[in-house]
């Protein structure tokens, strides 16, 4: 039963691609010849095109679905033309072997002429070239300028653009309607200018900008991903650090009223109300918490490049100052607790004095480092 | 036999400049509500001027973002990071400028075409220039403009949420020894 049905499955199977062959070898004729032509012109034409798709039961309904002789096919995805070597000028045939370079896509209709180039030395030199094109996408909506680089023969380095490369005219209406690898238009490279930057139509003048003395260079395109990720996370993290860095001093402020306030009432002869003892506590761990994130925030932040360091700037002075805070900080809460702990005993008054002290140099500590970053 | 071709091809495109990196600076100024800053650099310059026979002189200086210091190592840190050295690690200036030929001596100002370049973009700016020079084999050229940052496409710089201004003052003090 099983070989049966397995029989039957290989049958059906058979018979499916015996029936598709006739329309994939036809869809593929069809795309050859379309190739050199995707020109806007004439709707295209097939004559004596490959069946249609073969349907037993709905051949007499289907007859006007088919695709008939002489019948304008609806468009195809259009692909960009590739220019082939045997459509380009003859004078470019005769140069010495193209040089290795990004592949533009254009109908021959566009390509244009190149000047006859002098006759090619025995082994031509090519040198690297740096250009900025715009690479479009659905109609232009979509535009980014990209850096290309391509090798040209030391020969021509100061040849127009325009007349070595195959270019697409935008009126030829070639760009493609939505492909991924579009066509260059003529006027979007960016002035189709020389390898220089003189402008291809323009002659050079006296007050060009073309020339080169001195050699410039960069890092490769991974190395500079690597840092800018570090550079994105790291701006990240110090905006925030700024943020929490005025939350902290306007809480730090808060503590610094309420714990002098809260001093004066049960040390100065306030009453010993204890109405500010909550208003302290509470922002004291609000600003603690804040410090530490702040802190934490500028501390972990990577960092992207080498660090430069020649003797004290102001940031060496917010880090030294940041320093001498967060010792404060740290001695004020232990002191703090115990302070409130000492209740009723002799030295609970020299405990809170020096609880208040060291409050004041780390709030101290804090505006140093702070206003640093201003000068 | 080519040597003597190639000085002499040399000596009819002109006199050949270099940059004395030693001594050469270029720093820029920097405005904010709270305070303002400058960032230089200094000795990390590299550069050539080709004075042609005409007077045409074509000069180009090429630094590295990460060699100006404004005494602050944040600051500088965060100036890498508005330009993306990252991308971005040169600034450039090429220019173009016509000076007397006959006048080897004394100082001479003109209008320089100066390009510049930074965090990749390009900017053209006629600027005033003068040219002293000290003995027959050393000049000092001076600039001093006005360019915008955000002609760069570079975003302002905060602090305190409060961004610099977009102007942005640079000063050239360069020095070239005629090339031997």
């Amino acid at each position: 039963m099983n070989r049966r049905l397995r029989l039957s499955s290989i049958l059906f199977r058979l018979a499916v691609i015996v029936a598709l062959l006739p329309q994939a070898s036809a869809a593929r004729a069809q795309l050859d010849d379309d190739e050199p032509a995707a020109a806007p012109g004439p709707a295209r034409v097939i004559h004596g095109a490959g069946p249609a798709a073969p349907s037993s039961s709905d051949d007499a309904d289907d007859d006007d679905d088919k695709i008939k002789p002489d019948e304008a096919l609806p468009a195809p995805p259009r692909r960009a033309p590739v220019a082939r070597p045997s459509e380009e000028a003859p004078a470019e045939e005769a140069a010495p072997p193209a040089p290795e370079r990004k592949p533009v896509r254009s109908s021959p209709a566009e390509v244009e002429e190149a000047p006859a180039p002098a006759p090619a030395p025995a082994a031509p030199q090519f040198v690297t070239r740096s250009r900025r094109v715009k690479k479009c996408k659905a109609h232009h909506k979509h535009c980014h300028w990209v850096t290309i680089k391509e090798k040209v023969p030391a020969g021509s380095a100061g040849q127009s653009v325009s007349t070595r490369r195959v270019l697409a005219s935008p009126a030829s209406g070639s760009t493609p309607a939505g492909g991924s690898d579009d066509v260059i238009p003529a006027h979007d490279v960016e002035g189709s200018t020389t390898a220089s930057g003189r402008p291809a139509d323009a002659p050079e003048a006296p007050s060009s900008m073309s020339f080169d003395l001195v050699q410039e260079s960069g890092p490769s395109a991974a190395d500079a991903a690597i840092v800018e990720r570090k550079v994105k996370t790291r701006r990240s993290m110090l905006e925030v650090h700024q943020a929490f860095g005025i939350a902290t001093s306007a809480l730090m402020l808060g503590t610094v009223i309420t714990g002098q306030l809260n001093y004066s009432d049960r040390f100065g002869g306030g009453g010993s109300s204890g109405q500010f003892e909550i208003w302290h506590s509470t922002l004291e761990m609000a600003t603690v918490l804040s410090f530490a994130t702040t802190g934490l925030l500028a501390l972990f932040a990577p960092v992207p490049f080498e660090k430069k360091s020649e003797g004290i700037d102001s940031v060496t002075i917010h880090k030294w100052s940041m320093l001498v805070a967060t010792i404060g900080m740290a001695s004020e809460i232990p002191l703090g607790i115990y302070t409130v702990s000492r209740e009723g005993y002799v030295n609970q008054g020299t405990m809170a004095i020096t609880h208040l002290i060291i409050g004041y140099i780390t709030a101290a500590a804090m505006t140093t480092g702070v206003s640093a970053l201003f000068f | 036999m080519l040597q003597t071709i190639a000085l002499s091809v040399a000596l009819s495109a002109g006199t050949m400049w270099n940059l004395d990196a030693s001594k050469s600076t270029v720093s820029y100024h920097l405005v904010h509500k709270l305070h303002q800053f400058t960032g230089t650099d200094h000795g990390h310059l590299d550069g050539k001027a080709l004075m042609k026979p005409d007077g045409t002189v074509q000069a180009q200086v090429v630094g590295h973002v990460k060699d100006f210091d404004s005494e602050n190592s944040n600051r500088d840190e965060h100036m890498m990071e508005t330009v993306e050295a990252a991308r971005f690690p040169n600034v450039s200036a090429k220019a173009l400028v016509h000076f007397d030929p006959g006048q080897a001596s004394g100082t001479q100002k003109a209008d320089a075409k100066v390009e510049m370049n930074l965090h990749g973009k390009n900017e053209t700016k006629t600027v005033p220039v003068t040219l002293t020079y000290e003995g027959a084999n050393r000049v000092h050229v001076t600039s001093d403009f006005d360019a915008s940052v955000e002609g760069f496409g570079i975003q302002r710089p905060q602090l305190l949420f409060v961004p610099i201004n977009d102007a942005m003052g640079i000063k050239l003090d360069l020095w070239f020894d005629r090339a031997q």
